[in-house]
């Protein structure tokens, strides 16, 4: 009786209750979206949906345009990425440093600023383009595939170039010393020792930069008016107010789960039989490089990173720009934007900030608890509760929005249209890096010091509360910031659930873009950017917290 | 008269009562871009500076959906504005509402039963931006773009996704018949939101956009030389948008003064200085406040607004038929 006891409470007990939770949010609004999918009018099973879709020539031409998006970014940003990882981790040249804050410009910096500034700088009335127009150079058109490609590279090369950096820093020299000691060339040695050692890390990232391309909905509707994409054509259908029939929208989110999921399995396998077990070793030591190429690496590193941080530029610039309506009048300074925005029209700001911290309490306290089960407790309900809780990564943020909405809009529990489901949303979102921050120092603690605590009489439960939390509060704080963050800027699914009344900065960036009001997109972003930004910088210097160390 | 000092306080204290026991909310549902809810923020301001007024923001559809939702325990107090076609479709939640000055709008800009009232009409114009013309004919009107040469040249907006388009789309079927619209289909690049498709035009993406008036003239006011006006010579169409009072509104009070202020002469007046909405008032003169022709100078093809929004779902059919047979 007691053992029984034991064992359930309280850790048995918590590991169902989060089971339950998780079935409720993330895989009941699934089945809704996929029970949707294959259901008529008339609730019969039916897969009209889909023969809808394969009729509809828009349709195929917008997964086959999807499918080539994601394939070219993918392969430039490998091309871009791997390149950068290997000059930073194996020389020494000027200015080299600079390349720390390249995590932070491109990843914390939203996608609709990105796409935004961009347009600022090579949209047809853009600076550059203006510019180089005066001299009789007329730049190709940046809506459509080239701002899609250039756009979302310069967005998704840094998920590559962190992996495979930290692949090379794990990587042990003495490998290619070997090598070049048994008289192989040195070209021979890197292609034969290094690339297989790399590629995992290139095939592990490229995937999930596959994966955020299908899903991405920010840039692609932003810069992609002519091209037809899946995440945008999902999105209209769901918006559509009278003829959005919730088939519809349910098969093509359906369509967008199954490449990623597809995607996902391919990776499984082919990752996982490529994978060497190696000893960590010493890195070799980063070589310093003289001259000629020191100014070629300075050069290029220069210019990759110059390219990741322009937007940011150019939205704090476009922000204090006087402006006439939708006309920017450059070189001219005015203050009268962001007055604007913060005096007739904050609303957008409190709610991001509601929200997001709303969001981010509720996502990190299950965070914390799950990742403590699944890694503390194991068994074979944490581990379902493990392959559940990273479920909503292959869900791109508009499909997770319409299965929300269709879930929750009816029945005892009505959501949508509140914000509780902006919450929900966010929480669900994010979790999965949540957990995944949350469980990097877990691995670390050893089971003897809370072992200790409760051989010296302390509950589970308390020992929990008094000894683990405290050693996790580093990657509890990091968890907590990185949510915080990348919530405040999150569009693809607010832009689904959110209702009049509860808009959030980004809906006001994206809807001052659509109305053609840049400088006031901009001034939101400007004021978006600060809000990221602090926190950022505080848990750097106040609490030395390195927010990219396990990404 | 000398007034002592316990009067002078006694006075102030007394106006600054009055003021608190008057000070009203009132909560604006409202789908207008930022400057143009500023502007009518600051001309209620001056007209009842007792009254405050909150600002709730969203599209048209967004909006009308919220009031749906809360129809049991209403949070917004008006609704300004929407299309007649859409308002015609929430008319259960509406509080009718005769205000005093309603005479000085016309009988067709007004809704049924007094449930709402225009405060605002588009005109549908050709936007022409003359640098991206290369070669083509100024346009002078719709049929102009039946035309092969104009193939892939302009933009118009997906009726589905915008009021004002779906307007003007069901304005060329009522007057080209549907050879006509097909012809037109044939030729465009249909574009996902209104936004586009004058954005567009401003930026050179297209040589013209068929859009609403107010848009265009937004780019000719902030300098920008090439961007041109065309109103067609066959006839534009109107797409009047209006408020209401949302059935049950917990400030009624409030909500039928802002009412008030929100169709008068100094609000439309302002509002077509600030941001070009064109008054439904008749006595507001257009031409002598701004560059834009007064409304009788225009040649108008006259559409049935409720007509308009009954046929929605066969005009939505039909145009997507006349698209996609033109790929």
């Amino acid at each position: 009786m007691n053992l029984i006891k034991l064992r359930w409470w309280p850790w048995g007990v918590l590991t169902v209750i989060a089971l339950v939770i998780l079935a409720f949010f993330v895989l009941y609004p699934l089945g809704v979206l996929f029970s949707n999918s294959v259901r008529d009018e008339s609730g019969a099973l039916s897969l009209a949906g889909f023969a809808l879709l394969l009729d509809n020539s828009m349709f195929v031409e917008a997964v086959g345009n999807t499918l080539i998006l994601g394939v070219t970014v993918t392969a430039l940003s490998v091309a871009i990425g791997v390149p950068l990882a290997y000059m930073v981790a194996r020389y020494e040249f000027p200015l080299k440093n600079l390349v720390a804050i390249l995590p932070v410009v491109t990843i914390v910096i939203p996608e609709v600023i990105v796409g935004q500034s961009w347009l600022l700088i090579l949209g047809n009335n853009g600076l550059v383009t203006n510019f180089l127009e005066t001299l009789g150079v007329e730049l190709p058109s940046f809506y459509g595939w080239n701002g899609l490609v250039f756009s979302m590279t310069l967005v998704y090369y840094t998920y590559i170039y962190l992996g495979v950096l930290a692949a090379l820093r794990g990587f042990d020299g003495q490998l290619e010393e070997a090598g070049l000691s048994l008289g192989t060339p040195p070209l021979m040695t890197k292609l034969r020792v290094l690339v297989p050692l790399m590629l995992p890390a290139v095939a592990v990232n490229a995937l999930v930069v596959f994966s955020l391309v299908v899903g991405n909905f920010v840039l692609a509707t932003l810069l992609g008016s002519r091209v037809p994409l899946l995440s945008v054509m999902t999105y209209n259908e769901f918006i559509n107010e009278m003829g959005g029939s919730p088939l519809l929208q349910s098969a093509m989110s359906v369509v967008s789960i199954v490449i990623v999921g597809i995607v996902l399995f391919v990776q499984k396998k082919v990752v996982e039989r490529k994978l060497y077990t190696m000893t960590p070793g010493r890195a070799p030591q980063a070589e310093r490089v003289r001259s000629g190429a020191a100014v070629l690496f300075t050069g290029c590193v220069g210019f990759i990173i110059f390219l990741s941080i322009l937007p940011l530029v150019v939205v704090f610039i476009a922000a204090f720009t006087e402006t006439s309506g939708p006309v920017m009048r450059w070189g001219t300074w005015s203050f009268t934007n962001i007055l604007r925005i913060v005096r007739s029209a904050p609303e957008p700001i409190f709610n991001s900030l509601t929200f997001a911290s709303m969001a981010t309490l509720a996502g990190v306290v299950f965070a914390v608890l799950a990742s403590y089960l699944i890694i503390k407790k194991r068994s074979l309900l944490t581990q379902s509760l493990d392959y559940i809780v990273v479920m909503p990564l292959t869900i791109s943020g508009t499909v997770m929005g319409i299965a929300l909405v269709q879930t929750f809009n009816t029945g005892w529990l009505v959501l949508a249209g509140t914000s509780a489901i902006m919450v929900l949303c966010y929480a669900v979102r994010r979790l999965p890096f949540a957990v995944r921050n949350a469980s990097s120092t877990l691995f670390n603690i050893p089971d003897s010091i809370e072992e200790a605590s409760i051989s010296l009489g302390v509950s589970p439960l308390m020992s929990f509360f008094k000894v683990v939390l405290p050693v996790m509060k580093a990657s509890i704080v990091s968890a907590a910031i990185l949510m915080w963050v990348t919530t405040i800027a999150e569009l693809a699914a607010t832009v689904v659930v959110y209702t009049g009344g509860l808009e959030t900065m980004p809906i006001a960036i994206f809807r001052q873009i659509d109305g053609g009001r840049l400088g006031l997109a901009s001034a939101y972003g400007a004021v978006m950017i600060t809000v990221i930004l602090v926190p950022i910088l505080v848990s750097i210097k106040l609490f030395r917290i390195n927010l990219f160390s396990n990404r | 008269m000398k007034l002592k000092l316990p009067q002078i306080t006694a006075g102030v204290l007394f106006s600054v009562a009055a003021c608190l026991a008057q000070a009203q909310t009132v909560v604006l549902y409202s789908s207008n871009n930022t400057e143009t809810i500023e502007a009518a923020i600051n001309v209620t301001k001056k007209k009842v500076p007792s009254l405050n007024v909150q600002q709730v923001t969203g599209g048209t559809g967004a909006l009308m959906k919220r009031i749906q939702a809360e129809a049991q325990n209403p949070r917004g107090d008006i609704l300004w504005s929407g299309g007649f076609g859409t308002l015609g479709a929430y008319k259960e939640y509406m509080e009718p509402y005769r205000p005093a000055d309603l005479a000085a709008i016309p009988e067709e800009f007004r809704g049924p039963d007094d449930l709402w009232v225009g405060t605002n009409v588009h005109l549908m114009v050709i936007m022409v931006n003359e640098r991206q013309l290369k070669g083509l004919p100024m346009p002078k009107t719709w049929s102009d773009f039946m035309k092969p040469e104009w193939k892939g040249k302009f933009a118009i907006t997906d009726p589905s996704k915008s009021a004002t388009a779906y307007l003007l789309v069901y304005g060329l079927l009522k007057q080209f018949g549907r050879e006509g619209l097909e012809k037109i289909a044939a030729n465009a690049v249909v574009t996902s939101s209104s936004g586009t498709t004058y954005k567009g035009t401003a930026m050179g993406e297209y040589a013209v956009g068929l859009t609403i008036e107010y848009a265009a003239q937004e780019y000719v006011a902030g300098g920008q030389k090439e961007i041109k006006l065309v109103y067609p010579s066959e006839g534009s169409y109107l797409a009047p948008e209006g408020m209401f009072i949302i059935k049950g509104a917990k400030n009624a009070q409030a909500a039928r003064a802002f009412y008030d202020v929100l169709m008068s002469k100094e609000m439309q007046q302002e509002l077509l200085v600030k941001a070009f909405r064109r008054p439904t008032r008749t006595d507001i003169q257009v031409s002598r406040l701004t560059s834009l022709p007064d409304i009788n100078s225009v040649k108008i093809f006259p559409l049935d607004q409720a007509a308009a929004s009954e046929e929605y779902e066969q005009l939505v059919a039909l145009w997507n038929l006349a698209v996609s047979k033109a790929k």
